[in-house]
């Protein structure tokens, strides 16, 4: 699946319909299109962080307050939620 | 580590109707000061964000932090990021009455308390970890 307004549109949609009405992210490339949705979106609540690891915290409080929630992470940022090392294996 | 105040940006902006006060460190807002910049953008009108600032990473061994002797300035920083409210206190008396101005103001406010580096003997929990896990989940959900 390529990033396209059209994928993203769908994408968005099945976040909708899941319930989820807050989304904290890292503004980037691949979430260009979901996010412009979410941010005009009068129904959702976006914040966009500095950094990926806060919006693990906003996401966790959002999580204690009750509220389905999602955060999106694309490459790297999937990597930078992961503690450094944990993929680090020595060579066989 | 370090995630307290962006907890607090999480619960304050799903529950609107409630006050949410963090308590923090120096130690913890240093290696997340991007959080005062998220804060001061999506302000949100029911927190309180009050970080201790002994100067100490005084938990983990006593190591000096960045704040030791004024080096930096969390207060400066949190008003630079664009927090509105920041008030700076290093007495009990100044603190109370920051305090009771963060309570009753209805917008995202912070108070940058440099106190002594003094603790406890040890810092071990009297609660079993998996119960720490639930606690605080549980005492949200009864506030509904």
């Amino acid at each position: 699946m390529t990033v396209s307004r059209e994928n993203s549109k769908l994408l968005y949609q099945g976040i909708k319909d899941a319930g989820i009405r807050f989304i904290t992210a890292l503004p980037e490339t691949w979430l260009v299109y979901l996010l412009q949705m979410a941010e005009s979106d009068p129904e959702m609540c976006l914040v966009e962080v500095a950094r990926e690891e806060e919006a693990v915290g906003i996401a966790a409080g959002a999580y204690f307050a009750g509220a389905p929630n999602l955060l999106p992470a694309a490459r790297h940022g999937i990597g930078l939620l992961h503690w450094p090392g944990a993929g680090a294996q020595p060579a066989p | 580590m370090g995630l307290a105040s962006s907890i607090g940006l999480g619960l304050a902006l799903n529950l609107p109707h409630e006050k949410v006060v963090v308590l923090d460190g120096d130690g913890s807002v240093l290696m997340n000061l991007g959080t005062l910049t998220t804060l001061a953008r999506y302000r949100p009108r029911n927190m309180v964000h009050v970080i201790f600032d002994n100067g100490s990473l005084l938990s983990t061994g006593g190591f000096a932090s960045h704040t030791t002797s004024g080096i930096t300035d969390l207060g400066a920083i949190a008003r630079g990021a664009g927090v509105p409210h920041v008030a700076s206190v290093s007495t009990l008396y100044d603190f109370i009455e920051a305090a009771a101005n963060a309570f009753e103001c209805d917008d995202l406010s912070l108070i940058h308390a440099r106190v002594e580096a003094v603790g406890p003997d040890h810092y071990g929990m009297d609660l079993k970890l998996p119960e720490n896990a639930f606690r605080f989940a549980r005492c949200i959900k009864n506030k509904e």
